[in-house]
């Protein structure tokens, strides 16, 4: 029996990508319009959460920090077979970087109980900076294996978990519990089944504030617990101009060779 | 709209994502080697959308009408013969078993079904006879404890990708009056003196296979009679006449296919510097009418689903939303192909491929024209 948390993040749905817009001031997104959706990678870390319960039988916790609109992805976690859900939601959370994240997620889930298994997708499709998984291992005090793409649990204390490399693997044995980041190749994600669907109505999504926390430290949370600092938001100009050339090939390749050598002597 | 909630929404996007990723990219060999998409009605039962119209005492997830219809609009949405191929396993013909089959049967068969694991089929049709069962041919005598069949039936969906037939089988002097005269029989597709004919092509639905199918001396046990004897007649009609409700399911979805198709070729396609969308109030004014027709369809369809799941008859409005959903998707796809120009009549823009299933609306599941004459009784 394992008890294992999967981590999850709303992130904003690819098809909103043109429309998004940045708060200039606070230098966040502005989520008003933007539909969400949860982050493709930690529906990886979910299957894999999903097939050793079915293995090896145990409960599956969810956990998320965001506002209360997250509930609802929450909600279709739990329709694939999640058990439970807990929303770390506050506004002072608001402004948190990967760190505070990190730390608000650790104190989230020692407040939850004991995990065997803290699993998360391996990054953001938003931020990408794959920063939380680890940072959340340095915090609980647990391992931490990035890019996992094959896991086996050897015994109730022991996982055997393969990394992907650049052009090879590494192979790891962990003592448990530890933090997993689950890379998109691991697995095929399921369809969340109709029972599943109907029967998510059911569980309970539990919200957690910073009140709740008894041990959370206020200045290691939202902005001034980050020490992740936004510079100057620009706009890339992805603006192309074409220019003909005349001329024989060696006319053509010596005007080429014109034009790229300042840049790449520059 | 009033139907939707938390739950329904993410059913609809499982289904939607269900279709993405496994409708879309079959529907080429379903149109151009008629391929009976099983792998399809397979997974459909695997995630448990054939299961939305069953009780969890055979795998289902409950009976509700409007989660059921949800799916098939959304599988609809990108082909209609995807969609009739798993409603066929979701209702109608299936209900016969549902309704009728001992509890062996329903343990044996249904459960299959529901999983996707075993394909249904209803002969009814055959080439004499028409809309009148007691004129049929088809025969079956009881020798000891087989029932042994003769006889033949056209246009019998799911031949030769069927696992079990329901043949509706004179076993008696007809007597029309009291609806007497013949019996619902189960045929496995391996029972003796059983054969596959030929597969028809036909203009539309070209996954689902319709054919002839045959009984030479066919035998099978006498426990495989479904429902009361002699009484197959009402076994037939009293049964599977709410699965009509997924037929107009069906023509909502592909009909809002063909619309958000439309929708984006013309804000698309450029004339004169313009796209036809900002160029000619002709063409806006003709897809806010297109939306008029589909927006009433949902709210008719819908409103009829509530009615079935609070359990109540509603019987002529069952008939009206076959009626109307023909036509609703044959207009839709028909203004459709005229703002699309020539290029709706080439096969890879899709439209003609709607256009095509649209007419074979018209005529599976009953010809509006007697459906119309049947909604007379009503009045």
């Amino acid at each position: 029996m394992l008890n294992i948390a999967v981590c999850i993040k709303a992130v904003p749905d690819e098809e909103c990508y043109n429309i998004i817009k940045f708060d200039p001031v606070m230098k966040t997104l502005i989520r008003e319009g933007i539909s969400m959706v949860i982050n493709p990678s930690d529906l990886h870390a979910l299957e894999l959460a999903l097939c050793l319960k079915e293995k090896l039988g145990g409960e599956i916790t969810l956990i998320s920090m965001g506002p209360m609109t997250v509930t609802t992805q929450l909600r279709e976690c739990l329709s694939y077979g999640a058990d439970e859900a807990y929303l770390m939601s506050d506004c002072i959370f608001g402004g948190s970087d990967t760190l505070a994240t990190s730390y608000v997620l650790s104190k989230g889930l020692r407040h939850i109980g004991n995990f065997d298994l803290v699993l998360a997708g391996n990054e953001s499709a938003d931020g990408a900076t794959s920063h939380v998984p680890s940072q959340l291992g340095e915090w609980l005090g647990y391992p931490h294996v990035m890019e996992v793409c094959a896991l086996n649990i050897v015994d109730e204390k022991i996982a055997a978990v393969r990394k992907k490399a650049d052009n090879y693997f590494v192979d790891y044995t962990v003592k448990l519990p530890a933090v997993f980041a689950v890379s998109r190749g691991m697995n095929k994600v399921r369809y969340p089944s109709i029972r599943g669907i109907l029967s998510s109505k059911g569980k309970e999504i539990k919200v957690l504030t910073a009140e709740s926390i008894p041990d959370l430290d206020i200045s290691m949370i939202g902005l001034q617990g980050s020490p992740t600092k936004t510079g100057q938001l620009i706009t890339s100009s992805f603006h192309r101009d074409c220019m003909l050339l005349d001329g024989s090939n060696e006319e053509i390749a010596s005007a080429i060779l014109g034009m790229i050598r300042p840049v790449i002597d520059d | 709209m009033w139907y939707m909630n938390e739950e329904r929404e993410l059913l609809r996007k499982m289904v939607q994502n269900f279709t993405e990723k496994e409708v879309k990219p079959f529907v080429k060999e379903m149109e151009e080697h008629k391929t009976f998409p099983r792998e399809i009605v397979r997974k459909a039962g695997e995630v448990g959308i054939i299961g939305l119209t069953y009780p969890e005492s055979y795998g289902g997830s409950g009976e509700d009408y409007i989660n059921a219809a949800l799916a098939i609009e959304e599988i609809a949405k990108e082909s209609n013969t995807a969609a009739v191929c798993v409603l066929l396993q979701m209702h109608l013909c299936v209900r016969w078993l549902h309704d009728y089959g001992t509890p062996e049967q329903k343990d044996k068969i249904l459960r299959k079904i529901i999983a996707g694991d075993a394909i249904w089929a209803g002969a009814l049709c055959e080439p004499v006879g028409g809309g009148n069962w007691f004129a049929y041919n088809t025969k079956a005598v009881l020798d000891n404890d087989e029932w042994v069949i003769n006889g033949s039936k056209i246009f019998c969906t799911n031949a030769g990708q069927a696992d079990y037939y329901a043949v509706l089988c004179i076993t008696c002097e007809p007597n029309p009056v009291e609806g007497r005269g013949t019996t619902l029989i189960m045929v496995p597709k391996d029972a003796p003196g059983f054969k596959v004919g030929h597969i028809e092509r036909k203009m539309g639905w070209h996954g689902s296979a319709t054919g002839q199918i045959y009984f030479n001396n066919c035998r099978v046990p006498k426990v495989n009679a479904l429902g009361p004897i002699d009484m197959g007649y009402y076994a037939c009609t009293s049964s599977s006449s709410n699965g009509t409700i997924l037929f107009g399911a069906a023509c909502l979805g592909s009909a809002e296919g063909v619309y958000e198709r439309t929708v984006k070729y013309c804000k698309e396609r450029e004339h004169v510097g313009k796209s036809l969308f900002d160029s000619y109030q002709v063409v806006r004014n003709k897809l806010a009418e297109m939306l008029v027709e589909i927006e009433a369809y949902r709210v008719f369809i819908y409103g009829i689903c509530e009615t079935l799941n609070m359990g109540m008859d509603a019987t002529p409005q069952l008939v009206a939303a076959k009626i109307k959903g023909a036509r609703l998707f044959q207009s839709i796809a028909s203004d459709a192909m005229e703002l699309h120009g020539s290029n709706g009549t080439i096969v890879e823009c899709d439209i003609e491929r709607f256009l095509r299933d649209a007419m074979m609306n018209f005529f599976g599941g009953g010809i509006p024209s007697v459906l119309v004459d049947n909604l007379t009784y009503f009045i």
